[in-house]
Parts: C-alpha cells; sequence; structure tokens
C-alpha cells in the first residue's frame, strides 16, 4: 500500500479516511496560490511550448511523408 | 525576553517529547492526506508530488495503455482493408495525426495547471458543461475496461480450447472465473494509486515488448520474406483500391488516435517535465503499443486466415510457447485495466459522493460492474464495442473545442482557481454555468464525421478516400467554434483576453472555491 511521494515520503492510499471537505478546501486554496505565485510562473510548468510545437511539427511531418510516399507509391 | 522564549521552545521537546513527536506525525499524515488528495483526487497535483520524471517510464505507459488484447483484435482486422501494408501504415499515420492535437489541447494544459482534464475544460465547456466531456470519459474508460475483463475472460477460455483442440464453446465456467479474477487483480493494483501504474508499466511493457518481438519472429521464420507481400482474399477485402485502404487504416488510427483524449489530461499532470509530454507518448502508444502490436497482429492474422489472437498465437507458437504468450498478453490486459481505471477514479469524483470514499473503495464501486461483465462477457463484446465505436466519434469536437479554446482563443491563459468554482462570477459560468457552443459544435462535429463514414458497417461515402472523417471533422468543428465564439462569446463571456473591461473587472473577484 506505500507509494514514495515526490518528496521521498511514503503515501497510502488506503489507510487513512478521507480529509474534511473544509481542510480540503484550505489545500485546494494553497495550491492554487502556488499555482498562481511569480514562482511557479517563472518555472518550467508555465514556460514556452514552443518546444511541444516543435515536437509536434516533427511527427506530422513524419506522418505526411508516410501518406505521400503511400500515396506515391500504391497507385 | 526573546532568549527566554527561545529557551523554553528549545526545551519543550526535552518535556515533551511524546507530545511533539504525535504533533509532527499528524502534521506528516495530514501532508500525506492531501497529497494523496492530489494524486488521487481533483487537487492539482504540485511538481514534486508528479510521478513521471523520465522518457522511458512515460513511453511504457504508453505502452501499456495501447497494448491490450484490442491492440491485437484492431490488428488483426487491418488486412480486411484490402492491402496489409498499406492498413498498416495507415494505421500508423491515423494514430500520429490524431494523437498530436489531443496531446497539446489537454496535456499541455493539464500539465500547467496540474488539473485533471475535466476540470481544465471547464474553461471551454462552462463549470457545469464540463459534465458532457464526463461522461464520455467514464463511458469510454469504464466501457474499455470491462471490454478487457471479458476479452480476457474469452480469450483464457479459447486458448484452453485450442489446446485441448476443443470444437465446442468455450466452457463458460473459465471464463467467468478469469474474467473476475483480472477484476479482483485490477483492483489490487489500482488501490495503490498512480506510482503502481508507473512501476507496471516499466515491468509490463517491456515484456510485452519482447514476447511481440518472439512472435514476429516465428512468423518470419514460418513464413519467410513472402510474409511481408501477403494479403486477404480480395472477396474479403472491404476494398480493391489501394488509396480507399490507405484511407482506412488512417482513419483506424485517427480514431484510436482521439481516444486518447480523455486520458491525456489525466496523465499529463502527472508528468514532471514538458519534454516528456509529446515524444514519449507517441512513440509508446502510436509506434510501438500500438503500430507494433498491429503490425505482428495483422501478418498472423493473414498468415492463419483468422483475426482472433487466441487462434493464431497457439497456431504460432505451437501449444506451449503459444499458451504462454497469450497468457502473458492477457496477464498484460490488467495493466491496461489499471490505467482505465486510475483515469475513471480521479474524475468520477467530479461528483462529490464519490469523492467521500477512500481510494480503494471507490476503485472497488466502480469496479462492482465488472461483476456482472464477468457473467455476461459475450453480451458486452457485442454491445459495448459497438456503444464504443459511436462514443468514439465525440472525441473529434471535443479535441477541436479545447485546442481552438487552449491554444487561439484563450491563448494558453488559465484562471485554476476559477476551475474550481461553480459561482456566477466565476470566469468560466458562461450560460448558466455551459458553454452551449462548446456543447453545440461537438454535436456538429459528430455529424461531419458519421457523414463520410460509418464505424459500426465502415460503409463510406466515395470521397472519404481523400480525407477521411476524423480530420474534416476537427479542422471544420474547430473553425465553427472559433466563429460562434468570436461572433458570440469572447467579448462577454467566458473571460477570455478579448472581454470588455467590465467583464474583466469581474472576473479578476475571487469567487469561492469548491471541489
Amino acid at each position: 500500500m506505500l507509494q514514495t511521494t515526490g518528496e521521498g515520503k511514503s503515501l497510502d492510499l488506503g489507510a487513512s479516511t478521507v480529509p474534511p471537505e473544509q481542510d480540503l478546501i484550505r489545500e485546494l486554496e494553497r495550491r492554487v496560490g502556488i499555482l498562481n505565485s511569480a514562482e511557479h510562473q517563472n518555472s518550467e510548468f508555465s514556460a514556452s511550448v514552443k518546444g511541444s510545437f516543435k515536437e509536434a511539427a516533427v511527427w506530422l511531418a513524419i506522418a505526411g511523408v508516410m501518406w505521400i510516399f503511400c500515396l506515391v507509391y500504391f497507385r | 525576553m526573546a532568549g527566554d522564549c527561545r529557551r523554553h521552545v528549545d526545551f519543550l521537546p526535552r518535556v515533551f517529547p511524546i507530545k511533539v513527536t504525535w504533533m509532527s506525525i499528524k502534521m506528516d499524515s495530514a501532508n500525506v492526506a492531501m497529497q494523496r488528495e492530489s494524486v488521487a483526487g481533483r487537487l492539482p497535483v504540485l511538481g514534486s508530488e508528479r510521478v513521471y520524471d523520465g522518457y522511458l517510464s512515460f513511453m511504457w505507459t504508453g505502452v501499456t495503455f495501447a497494448a491490450a488484447t484490442y491492440a491485437f483484435l484492431i490488428g488483426g482486422a487491418l488486412p480486411f482493408v484490402g492491402n496489409t501494408k498499406l492498413g498498416l501504415i495507415g494505421y500508423v499515420i491515423g494514430l500520429i495525426v490524431g494523437m498530436v492535437p489531443v496531446l497539446l489541447g489537454m496535456g499541455i494544459p493539464s500539465f500547467r495547471t496540474g488539473a485533471d482534464g475535466i476540470d481544465v475544460v471547464k474553461s471551454s465547456f462552462g463549470v457545469r458543461g464540463a459534465v458532457l466531456p464526463l461522461v464520455a470519459l467514464l463511458a469510454a474508460s469504464l466501457g474499455w475496461t470491462y471490454v478487457v475483463f471479458a476479452l480476457t475472460g474469452r480469450g483464457a477460455a479459447n486458448v484452453i480450447q485450442t489446446v485441448e483442440a476443443g470444437t465446442g464453446s468455450a466452457n463458460e465456467k473459465v471464463v467467468v472465473i478469469v474474467a473476475l479474477f483480472a477484476l479482483l487483480v485490477t483492483w489490487l493494483f489500482a488501490s495503490k494509486g498512480p506510482r503502481m501504474l508507473e512501476r507496471l508499466a516499466n515491468v509490463i511493457s517491456p515484456g510485452h515488448l519482447v514476447v511481440t518481438l518472439v512472435m514476429l519472429l516465428l512468423l518470419v521464420y514460418k513464413y519467410g520474406p513472402g510474409l511481408w507481400n501477403m494479403n486477404v482474399d480480395p472477396s474479403k477485402a472491404l476494398t480493391t483500391d489501394p488509396h480507399m485502404a490507405l484511407a482506412y487504416g488512417i482513419e483506424f488510427g485517427i480514431a484510436n488516435g482521439l481516444s486518447w483524449w480523455p486520458f491525456a489530461g489525466g496523465l499529463s499532470r502527472l508528468v514532471k517535465r514538458r519534454g516528456l509530454l509529446m515524444g514519449p507518448m507517441i512513440l509508446g502508444q502510436a509506434v510501438i503499443g500500438a503500430g507494433f502490436l498491429a503490425m505482428v497482429a495483422s501478418y498472423a492474422a493473414v498468415a492463419a486466415g483468422t483475426p482472433d489472437p487466441t487462434i493464431w498465437m497457439i497456431q504460432l507458437g505451437g501449444r506451449y510457447l503459444g499458451t504462454a504468450i497469450m497468457c502473458f498478453v492477457l496477464l498484460a490486459n490488467i495493466a491496461t485495466s489499471v490505467i482505465l481505471i486510475y483515469q475513471a477514479g480521479v474524475s468520477i469524483q467530479q461528483f462529490r459522493l464519490f469523492a467521500r470514499f477512500r481510494w480503494p473503495w471507490l476503485v472497488a464501486l466502480i469496479l462492482v460492474p465488472g461483476v456482472w461483465v464477468s457473467f455476461n462477457t459475450q453480451w458486452t463484446l457485442d454491445k459495448t464495442m459497438t456503444w464504443l465505436a459511436y462514443n468514439g466519434t465525440v472525441f473529434a469536437g471535443f479535441t477541436a473545442v479545447s485546442f481552438v479554446d487552449y491554444f487561439i482563443l484563450r491563448r494558453q491563459v488559465l484562471d485554476v482557481g476559477h476551475m474550481f468554482t461553480n459561482s456566477k462570477a466565476g470566469k468560466y459560468w458562461f450560460w448558466g454555468g455551459v458553454n452551449w457552443i462548446a456543447v453545440l459544435v461537438v454535436a456538429i462535429s459528430i455529424v461531419i464525421y458519421l457523414i463520410p463514414y460509418d464505424p459500426i458497417t465502415l460503409a463510406v461515402k466515395p470521397w472519404f478516400r481523400f480525407c477521411g472523417a476524423g480530420i474534416p471533422a476537427m479542422l471544420i468543428s474547430g473553425a465553427i467554434y472559433y466563429l460562434l465564439m468570436k461572433l458570440f462569446a469572447v467579448r462577454s463571456k467566458g473571460a477570455y483576453p478579448e472581454a470588455d473591461g467590465r467583464l474583466s473587472a469581474q472576473a479578476a473577484s475571487s469567487p469561492p472555491l469548491t471541489l
């Protein structure tokens, strides 16, 4: 039942009860605060996704070349 | 005075060591409970809590998702497009074309915010309108999970029958026992959360690859280089037109690629680095998981004269090796079910009733209908597969809406807090909590998809050979969504960057958060 979290602690998904609603909301507010913080805005999570678009373009180009090859070769 | 205080504080652990330890344990357990609520619940996942940090581990999860028994079934069906090579190449092309917009439109916003895909699409469908993608997600994840159980049960019984050279129908008792066993083991693994999912994938997927490679070598050994030119009898083929055969292959691939839409957000929020979002998943799922398995399955199906993997694997590998391979493949189904159930378990918590259950009990609750499925596997395969084929048609529209909304209309800016509010003052309230334009566009996309192509009968219009169904459905519905939103919404609803000042000021307030 134990799994290691990113901080190296053990996370037991089965042992404890679900936290009360108000605790969850407080935690949600804390996390939203972190996500809106300047630190997060400057982290990799908020960085430009140009790299992903470049990768997407490469994959689509591969698919396109295969497609054209089939259209031409298998006439 | 300050020194006195510090002395008192320093002194505390020595006087009340037990109390201090108890307090730290209590704080630690609260912290752990919240981490659990993020990875196995709807709280946004923070960077330190994310599971996937390596290229291979995320790739193996993609392989695991794609490499269930259904990959062999699809592969076995590909030669029936009329040309095995074209069916296969088209399938891989379609997978790439289908997955790229899904990974961009759903993967990136979930990666950035740490929020589940259903919470992210509240920005395009509205906080209440997101129930539409939620229903589609649950239908897809639960539907496929039950199909995988049914396939596992029937597959095991078929293997036993083939090995014993029996003639009648498969032993139903074996079907039920194996399906129930798969259900139980899925619960055991899924109840341990996403870290177990990653570990399972790291073991199962390389094994799956080795097993498939063995099958390929056996095929080449048995049939020689002539294998690559094998096709089904033209009388059994869907078409004799090579371009139409290619179009069928591409369409099967696009449908499969788009079906990643419900899962792209849920897994991307567990990824630590942006560079892992695109490559590992396309390589793992499209090229290796679906493509490579489909290649082996399609040539094995043509060579054996049947698309049923439970028959051709035994024919190919013989009584012992074939059975061992099939057993591994059936076992690997459980890993796929674990991914599907994890996603269903997180997303179903949009209904607060389900969020009150502890994770293992929630997983058990989701799996309960699987008991009925275990006793009705043939019915499940007959009816659910048809239903899933039509359910899949909605994902072209979902992909178009989520992509256009996030990248073009919102210019990649989301307010996480407003995804978690049910208030009229929220940015994503639109009209009564629903963006009816997005709902309408999804309905239109289904019509566009079904005009040239029937996913059940596979009947097509003549012009299907030029553009298929999924690509025009995505492009046209994306264009319609953009136009309708520009005309009716972006200035007055949804807090888009083009909104007028009054709306921007209203949206700047922070309404109360809810889960």
